[in-house]
């Protein structure tokens, strides 16, 4: 066990050394990225293909129906490629997706879920994966980034109409952050085994006379971005369990990396774009402290392992890679589910129900810690908003945070935005059950482990629809037309709905004259206010959640 | 089962409508309508 806890402490530490390097080059990267006046000439030939005019900037009502139009085109695109794939070059002789599935997963990818209802190397063949998925994956990450970056614009400008550019910040992120990035990542992966071929399916004889179908593919390209942009879409259904898709250990911890990346880096754009570092430092200080003890409890869950199988084996192994064992599956599991990410190398369904609530529970904690690629940030903004107006309530201060009073309709817009997301989680898992024909259908062709874990099994896939995630406890059987297509309504709603709220808002921000702090301004680059805002996100998720935790994993794991 | 609509049956040059893409498609820009109503709605906050 001694060898067990310092190998983990090895990884952590590992880890955070690398964040921490990368946190100032990359989060000044992306504040330059956002703020530079100058275009690259791909991006003016861009701007004149789609007609617009990068130095103009658009109100929040404007850059929303941008978002809402471009992610609407991309929706309709990946739903007609998966329903003519029978017809499409390099579909490996896979025949056009369901349309249900087609509906789910094309809402999956736009909306940076990347929830799989269905085993990918075995539905999609190259031309999908490529052109539908991939691109989604580039673009519905660029998309979280903008929304971030106009949310901080909102804190940042003073008295104006406007909060940037959608098309600007949308081409800027995928030309300059995740495309360069993503390809000195998936050379990087080549070189620890990852795979990256139009080889289809190879047939090879096995040592014992034998044949085994060897599948192939342009993995690694994928792989890149499906960690950086915190997709988490696999290439094979195993995803990063999957040899060809995370080898080694190192890959392992490389991969983990690349999901905190970006996520970590953007308080810093936070603090670069604000003019005042010490606030970036601050929340990402609130990240980390969450992110540690997160992935500190789900270890521990997994390794005090209660069950007679678990005791037999010495280990809580089962649904583990044994080239990670617990550790390298639990920090790899904790990232997935607290980014948003949604990738798995190793099976949450077969956690111990402790270690399984721990994926639900970081979910549940709105993904801020620090989050998916944009939505962490702003998510964490958005609480930040509320922990100064609960402190204002305390003290009788004005709440107010970076320069900006958050007034009666600023807290309107914060409250939306944290009940959107549970009650479509509650609301869906109790329709589920409630609805006597659903209920039927849930339990006699979804749910193969009845009972509390059944529940647990519906309820994560509701949570991770909603919070964007898109990992599952993979023993429920999604690919039915009543999960498919609420988890594809649940998944556009919890996308876009809190993105309303975020423009909404950033608007209102931007409109407003910066207030110098005062005496009576609550400080919000100190300890203190680390502690308040980790303490108002546990709070906020644990009244919201903790009935419907006890009916499932809590309960589980009592009995 | 494809996007586009195509002859039914061998017998007959009537072409078929594919209902639940219809749907699916529908339920696409309604949602997207939704959310766009939600935010106009946000501006008599």
């Amino acid at each position: 066990m001694g060898a067990t806890i310092w190998l983990f402490v090895a990884q952590i530490a590992t880890i955070a050394a690398i964040i921490a390097i990368l946190f100032r080059p990359l989060g000044d990267y992306m504040a330059h990225v956002f703020t530079s006046p100058r275009d690259l000439k791909v991006e003016r030939g861009f701007y004149r293909l789609i007609g617009v005019n990068p130095k103009s900037e658009q109100s929040w009502g404007a850059y929303l129906r941008s978002i809402l139009a471009f992610s609407v085109v991309g929706i309709l695109l990946v739903y007609a490629l998966q329903r003519t794939q029978e017809w499409l070059p390099y579909s490996l002789g896979f025949p056009a997706a369901s349309e249900n599935l087609s509906f789910n997963t094309a809402i999956s990818f736009v909306t940076n879920t990347n929830w799989q209802s269905y085993s990918p190397d075995l539905t999609f063949g190259y031309t999908v994966q490529l052109v539908g998925l991939a691109v989604q994956n580039f673009v519905s990450a660029a998309v979280g980034i903008a929304v971030a970056v106009a949310l901080i614009r909102g804190f940042a400008y003073r008295l104006s109409g406007t909060i940037g550019n959608f098309w600007v910040d949308l081409t800027r992120g995928t030309l300059r952050i995740l495309l360069p990035f993503s390809v000195l990542a998936a050379i990087i992966l080549l070189a620890g085994g990852v795979i990256q071929n139009f080889n289809g399916f190879q047939e090879i004889a096995t040592i014992t006379g034998g044949a085994q179908n060897i599948p192939g593919g342009p993995v690694a390209s994928q792989e890149a971005i499906k960690l950086l942009g915190t997709n988490g879409g696999g290439f094979f259904n195993a995803n990063s369990a999957h040899p060809f898709e995370n080898p080694t250990p190192w890959t392992n911890i490389l991969q983990v990396v690349l999901m905190l990346a970006i996520p970590f880096a953007l308080p810093r754009t936070l603090g670069a774009m604000l003019g005042d570092k010490r606030q970036g430092l601050a929340i990402a200080s609130a990240m980390s402290v969450i992110y540690v003890t997160s992935v500190s409890l789900m270890t521990w869950a997994e390794l005090a392992g209660r069950g007679t199988a678990p005791e037999l084996a010495g280990a809580a192994m089962e649904g583990k890679e044994v080239r990670f064992g617990i550790i390298g599956s639990t920090i790899f599991g904790t990232t997935s589910t607290i980014t948003s990410t949604g990738a798995v190398n190793s099976m949450h369904d077969s956690f111990t129900s402790l270690g399984g609530g721990m994926a639900l529970v970081n979910m549940m904690l709105g993904e801020v810690a620090p989050g998916g690629v944009g939505a962490g940030l702003y998510g964490m903004l958005i609480v930040a908003i509320i922990a100064v107006f609960l402190a204002g309530l305390m003290v009788g201060r004005t709440p107010e945070l970076f320069g900006k009073k958050l007034g009666s309709r600023e807290i309107k817009l914060a409250s939306l935005y944290i009940l959107t997301t549970p009650t479509l989680v509650l609301l869906f898992t109790a329709m589920s059950f409630a609805i006597p024909a659903v209920r039927g259908d849930v339990e006699a062709t979804s749910i193969w482990n009845p009972g509390l874990h059944g529940f647990g099994e519906v309820l994560y896939a509701y949570t991770s629809a909603a919070n964007n995630n898109g990992s599952a406890f993979a023993g429920l059987t999604a690919n039915t037309p009543w999960f498919n297509t609420t988890l594809g309504i649940v998944m556009m709603l919890g996308r876009f709905l809190p993105i309303v709220f975020v423009l909404a808002l950033a608007g209102s921000l931007a409109s407003q004259e910066k207030i110098p702090a005062t005496a009576g301004t609550l400080p919000t680059h100190r300890p203190q206010f680390v502690g308040l805002l980790i303490g108002t996100v546990v709070i906020v998720s644990a009244l919201t959640y903790f009935p419907v935790l006890a009916l499932g994993p809590l309960a589980e794991g009592l009995l | 089962m494809g996007l586009l609509p195509r002859a039914s049956a061998a017998t007959s040059n009537r072409m078929e409508i594919p209902v639940l893409d219809a749907v699916f498609v529908f339920g696409i820009l309604a949602l997207a309508a939704l959310v766009a109503l939600v935010g106009k709605g946000v501006e008599r906050l």
